[in-house]
């Protein structure tokens, strides 16, 4: 059969997956540290057979038009601080990530909603412990905590911990992991981050309403697009091919 | 596409979830003592169809392709700040002034914590709560007495008949814990302590330990900031449509591939 049925079919397949990819980003608008995923199209025929390059095929074109949904990629831009007023309570203005230690190593997260465990040890809602810049928990006396822009803790005037904020090289891939964790790729080392820390804030998700029902309305007439090509080939086309033709 | 919905179905419920916190934080609004409390969220799992890093030829690595299934609620965090102060001019009303709470002595033996300082007498001269349930340690005012002071250390002394001055009758203790934010919140403006909020510290206040000073005849209210619930109010309810869009363009989006074939 014809091959532009299978390129919308592609392409129809991509956006509802696409359509997925938006779905979990406006239901996460309201989640706090959330890094909102963009998707990456690609082309079938990858490589020599670019539709840019003057040796493409016409039907390699036809295809490559469509694209499949190869990726998704995390949108590292800033959301909105908002003031909660709990000396715990850490946002990230900037580049970086808090750390913390999980039962299957350190994970990332830029959700700083965190609390005193009963024995004093700073931890996240889920009860992971959050590290400092050397990688070692962090344990805060009773007292009056302030916490400055270096996340330098001092508890009553003295200062008791650094909370760390790492970083990673530029096109570093983190795995998003739920529970606002992200886990970086093996071997990769962070560096320590040039965010600034607010005290008493918290960083909301960096998805607006505005984009994400931008991008889901584009889905959506893409995908209608898709199948109005579909339904000529399948159709019209092999109406006539099965019918009309068989009638000459 | 069904992904789709079950993703836009959590995070609608999210946002009722939000939604039923801030009317109980509105709803409390002029409750002495009450703590507001704020919704944390975190999002669900993500499901691998191309792990980030993988070679996608020789030369070149993939950014991978992970879709989120949605949100959850994780906490509902208690808010620890400092209410405004209220005067009332009773002599057994009592404003905290930092972060400790008074211990009240429950009917079972158990001892509960409260910001809410509207005591009062019962028919034993013993200072209770507006439920009956009695100040630890117990205070008990004599019934001749002419007039109470609790100074901000909390010592309680008594003018009786007769007296030229006022004589020591009692000393009030606070509490803190290391996670204040831990502690369980059971009704009545009490909160009980948990794992999460660790033993209570007991000491008098104005101390070392940082419970903070008493004052008489100010009552604190609640620290709910009613306009920063409104926000919240309009966020929950954009961000519930948003997500009944969803539904509607992954069910729009169903119906056309079913009409696919006529």
């Amino acid at each position: 059969m014809d091959s532009g049925l299978y390129a919308a079919y592609t392409g129809l397949l991509a956006r509802t997956q696409a359509l997925d990819t938006a779905a979990n980003n406006l239901a996460n608008a309201g989640t706090n540290g959330f890094r909102s995923q963009r998707d990456v199209f690609r082309d079938v025929l990858a490589g020599q057979d670019a539709a840019d390059s003057p040796s493409a095929s016409q039907l390699g074109r036809a295809v490559n038009d469509f694209g499949v949904l190869s990726g998704s990629s995390l949108d590292l831009g800033q959301g909105q601080i908002s003031q909660t007023g709990n000396p715990t309570d850490l946002a990230l203005d900037g580049a970086g990530f808090f750390a913390m230690q999980t039962a299957g190593g350190v994970r990332y997260t830029r959700d700083g909603g965190f609390q005193r465990s009963d024995a004093g040890a700073l931890q996240t809602s889920t009860g992971n412990a959050v590290l400092d810049t050397k990688g070692q928990p962090i344990t805060l006396p009773n007292g009056e905590v302030s916490i400055s822009g270096d996340g330098s803790i001092s508890v009553n005037g003295a200062i008791v911990a650094q909370v760390g904020v790492f970083q990673f090289p530029q096109g570093t891939e983190l795995t998003a992991e739920g529970s606002n964790r992200f886990a970086a790729p093996q071997g990769v080392l962070p560096t320590a981050g040039t965010g600034t820390v607010h005290q008493g804030s918290l960083e909301g998700a960096n998805e607006d309403a505005a984009h994400g029902t931008l991008q889901l309305i584009l889905v959506q007439r893409q995908a209608e697009m898709m199948q109005k090509a579909l339904s000529v080939f399948n159709n019209d086309f092999d109406k006539t091919a099965a019918e009309d033709l068989g009638r000459v | 596409m069904i992904r789709a919905l079950y993703t836009a179905a959590s995070g609608m419920s999210a946002q009722q979830a939000n939604l039923d916190t801030v009317a109980n934080n509105l709803a409390n609004s002029a409750t002495a003592g009450f703590r507001s409390r704020r919704l944390q969220f975190e999002d669900m799992i993500y499901q691998n169809m191309v792990m980030p890093g993988t070679a996608a030829s020789q030369q070149t690595v993939s950014a991978g392709l992970q879709i989120g299934l949605g949100t959850r609620s994780a906490a509902s965090e208690v808010i620890m700040t400092q209410g405004d102060f209220n005067q009332t001019n009773n002599p057994t009303d009592l404003a905290i002034q930092g972060s400790g709470f008074f211990q009240v002595s429950q009917p079972d033996g158990t001892t509960a914590y409260t910001r809410a300082g509207n005591f009062s007498l019962n028919n034993q001269g013993i200072m209770v709560t507006s439920n009956g349930d009695p100040l630890l340690p117990n205070i008990t005012i004599p019934s001749n007495a002419t007039s109470i002071t609790i100074s901000t250390y909390g010592v309680v002394s008594a003018t009786l008949p007769g007296q030229q001055t006022p004589s020591q009758i009692g000393q009030i203790q606070l509490a803190t814990f290391a996670n204040p934010g831990g502690l369980n919140s059971v009704g009545n403006n009490l909160l009980m302590s948990s794992g999460s909020s660790g033993n209570a510290i007991t000491d008098v206040p104005g101390g070392n330990s940082g419970m903070g000073t008493l004052q008489q005849g100010y009552l604190e209210n609640s620290n709910v900031d009613v306009v920063g619930e409104f926000v919240q109010m309009i966020l929950a309810q954009r961000a519930y449509e948003s997500n009944s869009k969803v539904i509607h363009a992954a069910d729009d989006m169903y119906s056309q591939v079913n009409n696919m074939i006529r």
